[in-house]
């Protein structure tokens, strides 16, 4: 390919190349298939009106007992690259230098419900806490190295361990590419449950463009929600149902809480699971100040040692 | 006096979908196809697009997220039936073995991009289409794959180091 001919004009010569079959009265077939799946959301929509309702009531009564008030302790504003605790079973232990714990908001379940009338965007586009506050200044690393899956993964379950009420990584997996990004997905279980979670942490600034301060209402979720903090920093939450954890048929929530700071760290965290974890315990995870493309090279090997990632067959 | 409106407000709905249908399968076939690489079902993953487009489009019409919309519903449906062939299938996120060994004699073979494509997984495949064929953000690939902007850089990365040694030649974007 020469330096002239484009991805996109490469394809187009190679689509015009091909013969495909004629795409017929496509746009009739799928008006008729479109009236169809119309009636079927009407009727749908009538019948199931009271029982979402009922539904979502109790899902925050039954999650509301997994992380109440004081359900762990909060998480220590250490240095950047900070050596966290090593232990992949916890038991909520003690962060050295506590910071007072923001009120905790109501479990996944208090996602704002799209009003009935389907007029209306199909994203709930909300407000970030006025309780998330910046992390924690940046500090000094004694030996920067540059992180992996596995420190990323050991990174995670500190914070896991600090905000939950006890649990244990399992089924690892992440990968790393230096410079630019590295990432993690794991399994934390805990006595009332288990989520699949993955965190990563990137270089915000490789693509150029600032970060996503604004939802963009056209695309399907159940909820957005993007704010710039006081340093500067971005921050998006979305929730989605639908999503499949990896590894899993299962179709369920999915939140994502993400962070761009002002160094172009970027940190984004996903659980999927029925919404043991809420938005605070997720924002929580990424404003960690430890986060970052390069961490303690001690912690790094400490990791590297510990994690196993999980092979699945 | 009501069912009249009704039935001009669809009559109005009927002719703006039937004119953007028309003009926009095709291209929405072409996405469809180097995706999943077969016309049929391109053809399939289409059509069911356009349909969601029609029963969603009091919402989605005038704000210029049609074309938007049903991008995101071509994507997910391939992604989707490709997770329910993989109980059966199981695809890799790596290339296969075969496909990068040897890159002299690989680069002798002379693949076509869209045979190169069709090597990488299901994801990866679609974050380079979103990208490079259609042309979006990276804000926009990760709002469509419901992944994170980094994991989208990520992937992109990867799939285009793929591409370029299957190749065996450089791959401009």
């Amino acid at each position: 390919m020469t330096s002239e001919e484009s991805f996109h004009d490469r394809i187009e010569d190679e689509l015009a190349g091909l013969r495909p079959p004629p795409i017929g009265e496509i746009a009739g077939d799928a008006l008729a298939q479109g009236r169809r799946i119309r009636r079927r959301q009407r009727a749908l929509g009538v019948a199931g009106g009271t029982a979402a309702v009922a539904g979502v009531a109790a899902g925050a009564l039954a999650l509301g007992g997994v992380f109440g008030s004081g359900g762990g302790a909060p998480v220590g504003p250490g240095a950047w690259g900070a050596a966290p605790t090593s232990q992949h079973s916890s038991a909520a232990t003690p962060t050295p230098t506590p910071t007072p714990t923001p009120d905790p908001t109501p479990a996944y379940p208090s996602t704002p419900t799209p009003p009935p009338n389907s007029s209306s965007p199909n994203t709930v586009i909300g407000t970030i806490p006025a309780s998330w506050k910046p992390p924690a200044a940046d500090g000094h690393l004694s030996d920067p190295t540059n992180t992996d899956g596995q420190s990323v993964a050991e990174l995670l379950i500190d914070d896991l361990s600090q905000i939950g009420s006890g649990g244990s990584g399992s089924a690892f997996s992440g990968s790393s590419l230096a410079g630019m990004n590295a990432n993690a997905t794991l399994t934390w279980t805990m006595p009332h449950g288990s989520v699949r979670i993955s965190a990563s942490v990137s270089d915000g600034a490789a693509d150029g463009k600032t970060p996503q301060s604004q939802c963009l209402p056209a695309f399907e979720m159940d909820y957005c929600a993007a704010a710039t903090l006081s340093d500067g920093s971005v921050v998006m939450v979305q929730h989605n149902s639908g999503g499949y954890a990896a590894g899993s048929s299962q179709s369920t929530h999915n939140t994502m809480v993400m962070i761009t700071r002002p160094d172009h760290a970027a940190i984004n965290v996903v659980e999927w699971s029925d919404g043991p974890l809420t938005d605070d315990q997720l924002y929580k995870i990424v404003s960690d100040p430890r986060w970052g493309l390069k961490m303690d090279g001690s912690f790094v090997t400490h990791a590297d040692k510990v994690v196993r990632p999980f092979s699945g067959g | 006096m009501r069912g009249k409106r009704v039935g001009v407000d669809q009559a109005v709905r009927d002719r703006e979908f039937t004119e953007f249908a028309v003009a926009r399968a095709e291209h929405l076939r072409r996405t469809a196809y180097l995706m999943c690489g077969d016309w049929h079902r391109a053809q399939d993953l289409t059509q069911i697009a356009l349909a969601k487009a029609y029963a969603a489009w009091h919402r989605i019409h005038g704000d210029g997220g049609v074309d938007a919309y049903v991008r995101q519903i071509v994507v997910r449906e391939f992604l989707s039936q490709q997770r329910r062939r993989s109980w059966h299938e199981r695809p890799s996120d790596e290339l296969p073995e075969q496909g990068l060994a040897g890159g002299q004699e690989q680069a002798d073979l002379r693949l076509s991009l869209l045979a190169a494509l069709e090597r990488l997984s299901p994801k990866r495949r679609a974050v380079v289409v979103l990208r490079y064929w259609e042309d979006r953000s990276v804000e926009e690939t990760a709002a469509v794959l419901r992944m994170s902007r980094s994991a989208v850089k990520s992937a992109s990365l990867r799939a285009l180091a793929d591409l370029r040694v299957l190749l065996g030649e450089d791959l401009t974007v």
